[in-house]
């Protein structure tokens, strides 16, 4: 049982460490060829896990070697365009210029319920407002509405707005976060100042953020 | 992206020495511990107890890092027989000493082959 309990622990560090290596696209949007080791990994990592007769070394053998494989490739496919096809596929237009490509369609065994599907989750009720539609080599699809269909912002009016960026927190839970300070280009003195304004002081925040323009947005703590 | 690529390739690097050292060191266990078997075995009646403990703490020198690369289940099976081994040399049984020395002998060259990086083995 103790057995068992170490060598959970010892493969729990070492997948993390070999995810985090791997970087984190890892997580977020899996290619064919990062899920096949994301798959390996999890089930390479397991069987050890529960079977004490299998010894660690060959699983920390196999997961290194896949990790250091993984990256090899993505880090050489960043480079050719051959090998990123090889390993990721490619992107294929299903839709085009208005129009359903189906024999696009039926090379990636795709249903048109899927694609409506694929749809409807960027929102798109209404194939025809489509001119264009993408499937991308991790199996999303990308969607571009027709002109007429795009929504009106204020690029499309004329109407030049400044960038906000993007709001940072000074303030979370009572306690100053010194970094977003500096990321903000605020000194404690001018945090105090703007405090002052509102009323409050570094306690009783529960959140307080701040954009380029000077815009602040303040959420005391409910008493 | 270069530290990175260094990173894969030393994971790839640490995964192949681990490799190679095991199975050198698996090899070169191995066939110490047969050769000293073998040398009680073929040994005359007055060496062949004190060559035959000699065989036995040749196994308890290694059995750590040999039960770290082998399954264990292998591991268990060559401790159990040598554990027995030493019991018979204790009550100076020569038969049976020689018949456990031979399948201590067997049973490390069955796992040998095991390990062995050969086409029969990875296919």
């Amino acid at each position: 049982m103790l057995t068992s309990l170490i060598r959970t622990v010892i493969l729990l560090f070492v997948i993390i460490f070999t995810i985090r290596l791997m970087g984190k696209r890892q997580i977020g949007e899996l290619q064919p060829g990062e899920l096949v080791v994301t798959i390996l990994l999890s089930q390479i990592a397991a069987t050890p896990m529960q079977d004490v007769e299998i010894p660690l070394l060959h699983s920390l053998v196999s997961i290194f070697t896949l990790t250091g494989i993984e990256i090899l490739l993505s880090g050489i496919s960043m480079k050719s365009v051959k090998l990123r096809e090889l390993i990721d596929g490619r992107n294929v237009a299903v839709v085009k210029d208005g129009v359903i490509d189906q024999k696009k369609l039926k090379s990636l065994r795709f249903t048109v319920d899927d694609l409506l599907e694929g749809l409807r989750a960027k929102d798109v009720f209404d194939v025809s407002l489509v001119e264009s539609a993408v499937v991308e080599t991790n199996g999303s699809l990308s969607v571009l509405l027709k002109a007429s269909e795009l929504p009106f912002n204020n690029s499309s009016a004329g109407i030049n707005v400044p960038e906000t960026g993007i709001p940072q927190v000074l303030i979370s839970d009572g306690r100053i976060c010194s970094e977003n300070l500096k990321n903000a280009g605020v000194n404690k003195k001018q945090l105090t100042e703007m405090l002052k304004k509102e009323n409050a002081s570094v306690e009783d925040v529960f959140l307080f953020t701040v954009d380029k323009t000077g815009k602040t947005f303040l959420v005391k703590k409910e008493k | 992206m270069t530290k990175r690529m260094i990173a894969g390739a030393l994971c790839i690097l640490t995964s192949l020495a681990i490799g190679v050292f095991g199975w050198l060191y698996l090899k070169n266990a191995g066939n110490e511990l047969i050769s000293s078997a073998e040398a009680a075995l073929s040994s005359g009646d007055e060496e062949f107890f004190s060559l035959a403990e000699k065989a036995a703490s040749e196994w308890d020198k290694r059995d750590k890092l040999v039960g770290a690369i082998i399954k264990h289940e292998e591991a268990d099976r060559v401790d159990k027989l040598y554990l027995q081994l030493k019991e018979y040399i204790k009550e100076e049984n020569s038969e049976t000493t020689a018949f456990y020395l031979r399948r201590c002998v067997s049973e490390i060259r069955v796992i040998l082959m095991g390990e062995k990086p050969g086409i029969e083995n990875v296919m």
